[in-house]
């Protein structure tokens, strides 16, 4: 078991190289002069100046160098300072991960708090009229960009209903609110970013739970459950269920990620301070060295939560046996 | 099996409105009332809703929405249906080479396949386009570039199983080469099912197209695309909706039928599946 | 006279699919005594399953039982409603199945798996149905049944597996037990013990077995009469010596002819 982590672990490092390497060539194609960022048009920033910063950041040398030394400097995830403010990226990160992590979270759970009843009663009703309604639904879901959905949110609920703010996630007055009152401003806050960025996945997985839970309704041991005499809703939901189950639970860890990675689209239409509107903004603004910390951060996040899965595959499901 | 195809009400509707958007797409210079780039900074004509003389409305440069949209949906469909060209072939041989030939092949494109998903792809996509320019060629690239391994790792197990099947060794031992079993006899058999991922893979090329376009690194205004009409839409959200609406059902309603037919393929294709 | 345990009249069960309807079992009628065993031979197709599956009314769409009448113990078992359809099921009537992997829940233990049934028919608490377990998986068998109690199907061999089952269908002690091809799923040796016990059960608890089958040398070991099934209908039904040694139908001698049989000269 252990064996298998350290070498799931092990892709990390073709991952780094991919990253750094991605970004290093774009920077050497892009039109943008990373000093020419930093210091602007500025013509009072001598030329001294600028070659200052070339030799700080190596960008004098030849790429394969830069390479090999960025890649020192990654491992102990220093990323070296940002180009328009100078700020260590490392920090800017942190200040900005945990509002993308609590999106995130929230919305995984938001997801599978509604996608597995949906899932297993479409499947235990298949077919029938609730189902097929439930299938539109989970279908149009599925089809409508993410940030149509969450402008539309914001139409209804924002503007005509006023029941939910437009964007922002820390007003500058909550600073003078109690504790709770804080808690519930910011809950107020998170409904429509988290129902934004839930949509997607929850089509997703409804349709996976519907499925998974169909096909474990046929299988032979449902049917011997039911010689047996037991009660219906025991086969229902603690034989099949209890199978049906286990694939989704896994893929949990494989959502966040790619809530992380999308979740620039709805940060920045919610002016939401996360990660990714970090990203996003850096990669407008050619902020190299943020752009390829949230990159390897991102890509992190990913792998994390691919071994994540897998560990807790091996953990519910009595089969396997990672040797 | 075609007369299922053709009996399933969900594929039909599918097939009628996709064949309905391209076509649309194609006569695009036919059927559109005005000119998409026209501005009319006047004022009056400026933001106005649905009308007789606009169909749709015009948009806050003036524009008709009708025409644009008319023409933006030639952008988005025909970057959708390239990105899945370039995708379907990618995944095919990589899948096709992994899958038929197996060992060391094998296990290097699947490693490559483990890494390029553990990538957070949208944001690679924008980094890539925001450094190198947002073309309409290089969308088309990087989208099919960043979206083929589903598909191969697909193909691969279509592969690996079709194999081990009787006609396979039958067509071996009757001397066939490599290639040749591997293209005129296990393709055919998987290529029913890889069709069907590779439909669904064209819903969500014109989904990230069409998210690329509304941050601004995806087709560049003027030229339109739904992705990009919403975009400048989406400040007069409150005032002129249907900058947002249109574009938005256009989006909807297309990817949708898109799905619609993917899945109606998977479900009468699939064996398992089979109805006794 | 033997009393009729289990009596089957005209049962009609058809599945209606998209190609068409597939009529599995059509105008079958048979019984069984009280502590006999009746042994439905047929081969792979004939309906023997779905025969025994109606019996227990486990036929889903697109299936349906279309007509006929099933009595068990005097009550008419398409007549019962739900609730005592289950009650039956497991407690009356039991069920083993023939591929034992497919047929336990992988995710739940063997000792989960057959306190389970004691549970949902008597008010036991889990601590007597623990040790009634542990006194099944002895009755059949299986060695530290303490120790299988805790495992998982997939770590049991296939004989241990069939066991398990047969130790869960025996559980509440049914009137009549229903075996369908419980043992060709597994190795020859292991089969011979299976059927011994199957035997022991017979003799021991005097039940009533209707053993499903293919192979017309378990039959002669274990059934008093025999009904023999093609394409969904009973061609001939009679005791074993009746129909091993005058079988009437043509298929029967068909079937009969097929089984390998050692020429005398080889034979020890």
């Amino acid at each position: 078991m252990i064996s298998y982590i350290i070498r799931r672990c092990l892709l990390i490092i073709p991952m780094l190289i991919g990253i750094s390497l991605i970004t290093l060539i774009m920077m050497h194609f892009s039109p943008a002069d990373p000093a020419s960022i930093r210091y602007g048009l500025n013509p009072e920033i001598s030329g001294s100046a600028r070659a200052q910063f070339r030799e700080l950041y190596n960008l004098d040398k030849p790429v394969l160098i830069q390479f090999a030394l960025w890649l020192k400097r990654v491992v102990s995830f220093d990323f070296g300072n940002s180009f328009i403010d100078d700020e260590p990226v490392i920090k800017k990160i942190g200040a900005r991960l945990p509002a993308t992590l609590l999106l995130g979270i929230l919305s995984i759970l938001v997801i599978y708090l509604i996608s597995i009843p949906i899932g297993v009663t479409s499947a235990i009703h298949a077919n029938s009229r609730y189902d097929k309604i439930t299938t539109v639904l989970v279908f149009i879901g599925y089809a409508m960009p993410g940030f149509l959905f969450a402008l539309l949110l914001i139409k209804i609920f924002a503007f005509d209903l006023g029941w939910f703010p437009i964007s922002g996630m820390r007003p500058w007055y909550v600073e003078y609110y109690s504790f709770f009152d804080a808690l519930k401003d910011l809950a107020w806050r998170l409904v429509l970013p988290v129902a934004s960025t839930s949509l997607v996945s929850l089509a997703g997985l409804s349709r996976y739970m519907r499925s998974s839970m169909l096909e474990v309704l046929r299988q032979d041991y449902i049917r011997t459950a039911r010689a047996k005499g037991l009660k219906e809703s025991r086969v229902v939901y603690k034989h099949a269920l209890g199978n049906a189950l286990l694939p989704i639970v896994t893929i949990a860890s494989m959502i966040l990620p790619s809530l992380i990675g999308g979740s620039f689209i709805i940060e920045t239409i919610f002016a939401w301070p996360g990660m990714g509107r970090l990203g996003y903004e850096a990669i407008m603004n050619y902020d190299y060295p943020v752009v390829m910390g949230v990159g390897v951060i991102a890509t992190f996040l990913t792998l994390l939560g691919l071994v994540l899965a897998d560990i807790m595959y091996a953990l519910v499901d009595p089969r396997i046996k990672y040797e | 099996m075609s007369k299922e195809i053709f009996k399933n009400k969900q594929i039909l509707f599918g097939l009628a409105v996709i064949i309905l958007m391209y076509a649309v797409a194609i006569l695009a210079p036919f059927i559109a009332t005005h000119d998409p780039n026209t501005l009319n900074l006047d004022p009056k004509e400026r933001l106005l809703p649905p009308s007789k003389a606009h169909w749709l409305g015009t948009d806050d440069l003036g524009r008709d929405l009708y025409s644009r949209m008319v023409y933006g949906g030639r952008i988005s469909l025909s970057v959708g249906f390239i990105a899945v060209l370039i995708l379907f072939l990618i995944g095919l041989v990589l899948g096709v080479a992994a899958g038929y030939y197996g060992g060391w092949v094998d296990t290097v494109i699947m490693r490559l396949i483990e890494v390029m998903l553990c990538f957070p792809s949208f944001y690679f996509i924008l980094m890539i386009l925001a450094f190198l320019g947002p073309s309409i060629f290089y969308i088309m690239l990087v989208i099919g570039v960043t979206s083929w391994m589903g598909l191969a790792r697909f193909v691969r197990a279509e592969f690996l199983s079709l194999r081990e099947r009787d006609f396979t060794t039958a067509a071996r031992a009757l001397g066939a080469s490599d290639a040749r079993i591997a293209f005129r006899h296990i393709l055919p058999n998987a290529l029913a099912p890889v069709f069907v991922s590779a439909t669904l893979a064209l819903g969500d090329a014109i989904l990230i197209e069409s998210g690329l376009s509304f941050l601004g690194l995806g087709v560049q205004i003027p030229t339109p695309s739904w992705g990009n009409i919403i975009s400048t839409g989406r400040f007069y959200i409150d005032s002129a909706w249907w900058l947002t609406i249109f574009p938005g059902f256009a989006i909807v309603i297309t990817v949708l039928s898109i799905y619609l037919v993917g899945e109606g393929l998977r479900t009468i294709l699939d064996p398992r599946l089979k109805r006794l | 006279m033997k009393m009729v345990l289990l009596e089957v009249k005209n049962l009609n069960t058809y599945f209606f699919t998209q190609t068409g309807i597939r009529e599995a079992v059509k105008d079958v009628s048979f019984s069984v005594k009280m502590g006999e065993t009746f042994g439905l031979v047929g081969e792979s197709g004939s309906g023997k399953s779905v025969t025994a599956l109606s019996i227990l009314r486990l036929i889903y769409e697109p299936g349906r039982i279309v007509s006929g009448s099933i009595l068990f113990d005097g009550r008419s078992v398409l007549a019962l409603s739900r609730e005592e359809m289950r009650g039956v099921r497991g407690k009356d009537i039991a069920m083993v199945f023939q591929e034992p992997l497919a047929a336990l829940n992988p995710v739940m233990t063997i000792g989960e798996q057959i306190t389970e049934q004691i549970l949902a028919h008597k008010k036991v608490s889990k601590k007597e149905a623990k040790a009634r377990a542990i006194e099944l998986m002895d009755e059949v068998r299986l060695s530290r049944p303490g120790d299988i109690f805790h495992e998982y199907p997939h770590r049991l061999s296939g004989g241990m597996r069939q066991r398990a089952m047969i130790a869960m269908a025996l559980s509440l002690r049914p009137k009549l037990l229903i075996a369908d091809e419980p043992t060709t799923a597994l190795d020859v040796t292991i089969q011979a013990e299976i059927l011994d016990l199957f035997r022991e059960i017979k003799e021991k608890h005097n039940m009533s077995i209707l053993f499903i089958t293919h192979d017309f040398g378990i039959v002669a070991q274990l059934a008093d009469r025999v009904g023999v099934m093609k394409k969904g209908t009973i061609v001939e039904e009679g005791s074993v010596d009746d129909i091993f040694y005058s079988p009437k139908d043509p298929y029967t001698k068909e079937l009969l002819e097929a089984v390998p049989k050692i020429p005398k000269e080889l034979r020890a």
